[in-house]
């Protein structure tokens, strides 16, 4: 038999001080069930007068409770009178969202930001890469000398140009029958280029030479 | 042991009466011996909902000394195992009860030996019903999802309340302990009872504790009766929890019984209607009443078994 103001929010809204949001937020639609005005639960039971004052705190309360920062100061206070124990309180253990898509990789994956940018302006400065982008027409041995002047591996490439180890290798070594068509063709070179060159489109033009004739 | 269900409500039309007639019948047909006494004194009619409408004796043959005990005003029923102490041919002057008489009834009734004891009782909230009430420490509440049913119940638990504070007080004392309350807490917020109890806590805390024991002793249930398909079925439990919160006294809820237009066609007929209608949703309501009434009792009686074999010990 506590008088409303003498009971604490936790009490008036009958939860433990260790409810989650969203349980305040079903304890505060419970209560209005309760005590709101037209309802037949409490009629009669409280006089008007008490009605309006204990309307009034389950709303501040509510309003105290929900919000974070709010409800963070007032269980301090609480706390710091005595009156609930702080390893009760309510503490949020949020967990990010899992994405379904990561568990299906290895761990050890290279993730795609390890082809740095300054990888294009150490290509420009590259004498051996300058040497061969000298040449009119450029073949798939080239293009894996280029890479491995810069030291980027071609499972390294795959992973961040989407494209298949395997079709990466037989640009390399000049194998076009194992390629679906001349468009991927063109499509996987300018993919596998614009990882470490400015210039693609030309390089693109000098290594298709051979084929258009 | 004996166990004593009185079972009010209040308001007028909320379905005792009819509610004891049938849970009589369910527990009469479970083997256990059972009394349905009538005390609405004024306006009794058990005895018509179990289908006997010229009872030859009453209870009013007990109170104006035609007979000398309880026990011989007790008349069978069709039903084995189901007796009835009816209040019909009560003189017209009967409700208005003595405080002596009252007395005597009580005490003769709590002599009665039966497995059960049931006690309709009447409408109103005046002493001689309350005291019907406090008879013992179980009691049903009986209302129906209406405001007006509602208001008498919570009327009913307070002035129940307020007769254990008037019954621990002698009289001048406690016109005195009324004067300061409502002088003390006049533009306090807290309402007249409450404001009783804490005074009489601070002025007299031997009673106090007395009083707090009491009512933590007292154990009362609620039933949802004539409860139609729109309205809504946390109500009663939800109450409960009010009373416990606010009055702190221990309500349970006993469940929900169906609305039913048939129990108007059992009623006319003077039929049980758990038997006259079975399958209906009422009737199994009811039966479910029927077995948690049962079973608290059972409870009751193994606590109590309990303690005394601890005594013997």
């Amino acid at each position: 038999m506590k008088p409303f103001e003498e009971q604490h929010y936790y009490e008036i809204l009958d939860i433990s001080p260790g409810a989650s949001p969203f349980e305040i937020r079903n304890a505060y639609k419970m209560a209005l069930q309760m005590y709101g005005n037209s309802s037949p639960v409490s009629y009669s039971f409280f006089s008007k007068d008490e009605r309006a004052r204990l309307l009034s705190i389950l709303e501040k309360a509510f309003l105290t409770l929900i919000d974070k920062e709010t409800r963070l100061k007032y269980d301090k206070k609480l706390v710091e009178q005595g009156i609930i124990d702080e390893e009760s309180l309510y503490c949020e253990d949020s967990r990010e969202p899992i994405p379904i898509i990561d568990l299906k990789r290895s761990k050890e994956r290279i993730s795609v930001a390890s082809i740095p940018k300054s990888l294009k302006s150490e290509a420009a400065s590259n004498p051996v890469i300058r040497e061969i982008l000298a040449q009119d027409v450029l073949t798939g041995e080239d293009l894996k000398k280029m890479r491995e002047a810069l030291g980027v591996s071609l499972e390294n490439i795959s992973e961040y140009t989407k494209i298949r180890i395997g079709f990466l290798n037989s640009i390399e070594e000049d194998q076009f029958d194992d390629l679906p068509s001349k468009f991927h063709l063109r499509s996987f070179l300018k993919s596998y280029l614009d990882c470490f060159h400015t210039d693609s489109e030309s390089i693109i033009d000098r290594y298709m030479k051979r084929i258009d004739g | 042991m004996t166990h004593i269900w009185p079972i009010g409500g209040g308001k007028g039309g909320s379905g005792k009466s009819f509610l004891v007639g049938n849970l009589g019948v369910w527990l009469a047909e479970q083997g256990k011996r059972t009394l349905m006494v009538d005390v609405d004194l004024g306006a009794a009619n058990l005895h018509t909902i179990i289908g006997i409408p010229y009872p030859k004796k009453s209870i009013s043959d007990f109170i104006n000394k035609k007979v000398k005990t309880l026990e011989e005003t007790v008349i069978e029923t069709q039903t084995a195992n189901l007796f009835l102490i009816s209040g019909a041919k009560n003189s017209l002057d009967v409700a208005n009860l003595p405080y002596a008489q009252k007395l005597k009834v009580l005490r003769a009734i709590k002599k009665l030996s039966y497995d059960f004891i049931l006690l309709d009782i009447g409408a109103g909230t005046s002493f001689n019903i309350i005291d019907f009430f406090m008879i013992s420490d179980l009691g049903v509440f009986v209302t129906t999802p209406e405001p007006t049913s509602i208001e008498n119940i919570y009327r009913l638990i307070r002035a129940v309340y307020f007769r254990k504070v008037r019954k621990m007080i002698p009289q001048r004392d406690f016109k005195k302990l009324v004067e300061t309350a409502l002088t003390r807490y006049e533009d306090s917020s807290i309402d007249y009872l409450s404001a009783l109890v804490l005074l009489m806590k601070e002025q007299y805390p031997q009673k106090g504790k007395a009083l707090e024991r009491s009512v933590q002793n007292m154990n009362f249930h609620l039933v949802l009766n004539q409860l139609r398909k729109k309205d809504n079925p946390r109500l009663g439990m939800l109450m409960c929890k009010i009373v416990n919160k606010y009055l702190g006294i221990k309500v349970e809820f006993l469940g929900n019984i169906s609305y039913d237009d048939r129990v108007h066609d059992a009623v006319c007929e003077k039929d049980s209607f758990i038997y006259r209608y079975p399958y209906t949703q009422a009737s199994l309501d009811i039966r479910n009443f029927c077995n948690n009434i049962l079973s608290i009792s059972n409870l009751k009686s193994n606590v109590r078994n309990d303690a005394l074999t601890e005594q013997r010990l």
